[in-house]
């Protein structure tokens, strides 16, 4: 879980270094790393700032097209049309043009019982890093669950809510978007999973339950993957949106 | 119960020992579920709702625990704490020290459990009361967020059981037959019963301590005195001498410990925290117990020990026993209904599985664990197989593993019993659903983030908290070593 234990302490001569290691490796914040007079160290300064820029790198780099055609995906874009344009209004990468939508009608099944959307976000690096191996335990666990699985669409500059227009477009009963999260320190590498229950546009936010936290130190993507199965077929009968707490 | 709090668990202790019987129930608040299935459920509060009063154990002629009276007791205090029977969720029956050797020690504490909750437990073991009652003692914990290493000194009536806490975790035990009921007494000071280990600290030359002996103030003190020796030897060693290998009910641990703290704590570690215990009339409690106190209090070694004392004193394996019993898988699991509850399911390990590289070495070492399970005479109905590394964590590993196990269970027509699978990490869920989609006509089972070995046995509930945790005991079932 932490970090820490990749990382060199900074404490010179601790008086107890069993300890130390104890609290480092309890979380992945930067404790024990030490000081030079009242600054940080130089290894300190450049490892932050080395998580800082992968950090960056995660939201302002794209997908591998490659991958995308890999793992079988319709590729579309959001309204955005770049990364720019995306970051500075991110109410864009909420929906897709009526062009998008022609296109991903014809190339993609109708009315399917489970739609899955995949997403930048705010992370590419998360996608990279967890999708391959969630997506071939998704589609196996929702096929052997019975159920009737669309194509899968990944969305260039998408957001959370893209999936309500790909879902009302293509009349599916539930989404599931996996979407890279706002990258950290601690990781850049988080994916969630967010699910709805008969997608339309401008649909509550509270009517989306989520998985989060899914990277090779949350939720291993694996895992997750049959996790995102058991909600998908719990959303197909119940017929209700997880936090839907009246119905309960 | 679960379904209308199911952040909250009711919890029950009761600890049958040698010289009291004790009842604790607490409400145990579990962490709240977050949809972050990386985060497993914790009990994040311990409250105790209800302390029952400190009752002497009843003994039903010289061989039995009288179990009608120790029913009697249960009902009252479940009724005094304003609850029902079936409100308890969970917890643990205990029969300790002496009380545990008696001859219907394990019927009464398995009718305890099973007419006291759905989940309560039924366990015993001298090594489990000394980590029980160095959890309830508050020593546990502290030795967690303290980063230190603590030793928890249980002294009751029959039994003397240590634990040495390092960082939270029960590092060894050490258990000794000493305790205040070795030696009892009539009002006149004359002994009317005398166990068996009392033997080992007489004198060659010395007074014989028998039943109807009445002896100097001296002798008795000696013998306390003698028996401290060995409370204290046990605490330090190793090296131990050989009286108190003699004494020893476990084996005793090869490695030596640095200690910073040390917490007295049962019937007789609490009169240890008394500084005028050497003022206590000695025959307060008709045994060995004021006398044993005074010559830990008293003897040199224990001015050198780094002592704390602690407000769960006499409560502490009780405590343990209700608080401490319960832990939970993780949170992206793969439960069979029909499997749930379970008890007592043996474990088995399936080694290797981390370096297996085909389906055929899986396979082998699959069927190893099943042919050991079909050869052991304590595993008659289902068993667990724990796998403490599968590999890396990607669908290609799994899938190996899962086909390796699938083809192991379809070559052993004569192996029945449902598939279930333990795993440390997490990897319930999928694992689960491979199996599932390859097994045929077996019930499948798969829990993990939990962290078990061949010796244990297992006890799990059914789901709480919309399934997506199965509280767990994990427990040494030998009754009495």
């Amino acid at each position: 879980m932490s970090r820490n234990s990749d990382r060199l302490s900074g404490v010179d001569r601790p008086e107890n270094e069993a300890q130390l290691e104890r609290i480092r490796g309890s979380h992945p914040s930067r404790v024990g790393v030490g000081r030079t007079g009242s600054r940080p160290r130089t290894e300190t300064l450049l490892e932050f700032r080395l998580d800082h820029a992968k950090a960056r790198d995660a939201v302002t780099t794209h997908v591998s097209p490659k991958l995308v055609e890999e793992l079988g995906l319709v590729g579309v874009q959001s309204r955005a049309t770049s990364k720019t344009e995306y970051l500075a209004d991110p109410g864009q990468g909420r929906d897709i043009s009526d062009e998008t939508a022609d296109s991903v009608r014809q190339q993609c099944t109708m009315q399917p019982q489970v739609q899955i959307v995949v997403s930048d976000g705010l992370s590419s690096t998360a996608v990279e890093a967890n999708v391959p191996d969630l997506l071939p335990v998704l589609l196996d666990g929702l096929a052997d669950r019975g159920l009737d699985v669309g194509t899968p669409i990944f969305v260039e500059y998408g957001r959370v809510d893209v999936m309500d227009a790909i879902g009302e477009e293509l009349d599916a009963n539930c989404c599931v978007n996996l979407i890279g999260e706002r990258p950290g320190l601690a990781t850049n590498e988080s994916l969630s999973a967010y699910f709805v229950y008969g997608p339309e546009r401008g649909g509550a936010t509270a009517d989306k339950s989520v998985i989060s936290n899914i990277h090779r130190d949350g939720i291993p993507p694996v895992e997750a993957g049959a996790e995102i199965a058991a909600v998908l077929e719990e959303l197909c009968e119940t017929k209700r949106n997880g936090f839907d707490t009246e119905s309960r | 119960m679960h379904d209308t709090s199911p952040e909250t668990l009711s919890s029950i202790g009761i600890d049958i020992g040698t010289t009291t019987t004790q009842v604790i129930i607490t409400d145990l608040e579990l962490s709240l579920p977050t949809y972050d299935g990386a985060g497993a459920v914790e009990v994040v509060d311990r409250r105790i709702r209800y302390r029952s009063p400190i009752r002497e154990t009843p003994f039903d002629g010289d061989r039995s625990i009288d179990t009608e009276a120790v029913e009697a007791f249960i009902d009252a205090d479940v009724q005094n704490a304003g609850l029902a029977t079936k409100e308890i969720d969970t917890g643990a029956v205990i029969a300790t020290g002496e009380a545990a050797r008696r001859t219907n020690a394990e019927a009464l504490i398995n009718r305890l459990a099973e007419r006291t909750g759905e989940f309560v437990v039924a366990t015993a073991g001298a090594s489990l009361e000394a980590v029980l009652a160095g959890y309830g003692s508050g020593a546990g914990a502290r030795s967690k967020t303290d980063g230190s290493t603590i030793v928890t000194v249980d002294i009751g009536g029959g039994t003397t059981n240590i634990a040495v806490f390092e960082d939270g975790e029960p590092l060894q035990t050490r258990c000794l037959d000493v305790g205040g009921r070795l030696v009892q007494f009539n009002a006149d000071g004359t002994a009317n019963a005398v166990t068996e280990p009392v033997s080992h600290c007489q004198l060659p030359d010395g007074p014989t301590i028998e039943i109807g002996t009445k002896r100097p103030e001296a002798v008795w003190r000696g013998l306390a005195r003698r028996l401290a020796d060995h409370v204290f030897d046990a605490i330090e060693g190793p090296p131990f001498d050989e009286v108190t290998r003699a004494l020893s009910v476990t084996d005793l641990p090869d490695t030596a410990v640095d200690v910073d703290e040390v917490v007295f704590t049962g019937g007789v570690g609490r009169l240890v925290s008394d500084p005028d215990i050497d003022d206590c009339d000695p025959l307060k409690y008709g045994d060995l117990g004021v006398r044993l106190a005074a010559a830990i209090r008293t003897h040199e070694r224990f001015d050198a020990l780094p002592v704390r004392s602690s407000s769960e004193d006499i409560r502490a394996t009780v405590i343990g026993a209700g608080t401490r019993t319960t832990t939970f898988t993780g949170r992206t699991i793969a439960p069979a209904t029909e499997l749930l509850p379970a008890r007592n399911l043996p474990v088995l390990a399936l080694d290797g599985i981390a370096t297996a590289d085909s389906i055929d070495d899986i396979r082998a070492r699959t069927a190893a664990a099943i042919r050991t399970a079909q050869a052991r005479r304590d595993v008659s109905g289902a068993f667990a197989l724990h796998i403490s590394n599968v590999g890396p964590l990607t669908y290609d590993r799994l899938r190996l593993v899962a086909r390796g196990i699938t083809v192991a269970y379809e070559c052993r027509a004569d192996e029945s019993r449902p598939l279930i699978l333990l795993t440390e990490q997490n990897c319930a869920k999928v694992l689960g659903q491979l199996l599932e989609s390859m097994i045929d006509d077996r019930s499948v089972m798969v829990l993990d983030e939990l962290a078990v070995s061949e010796d244990e046995y297992v006890d799990f509930d059914t789901p709480i908290m919309e399934h997506t945790a199965v509280p767990v005991t994990i427990k040494t079932l030998v009754f009495d070593e």
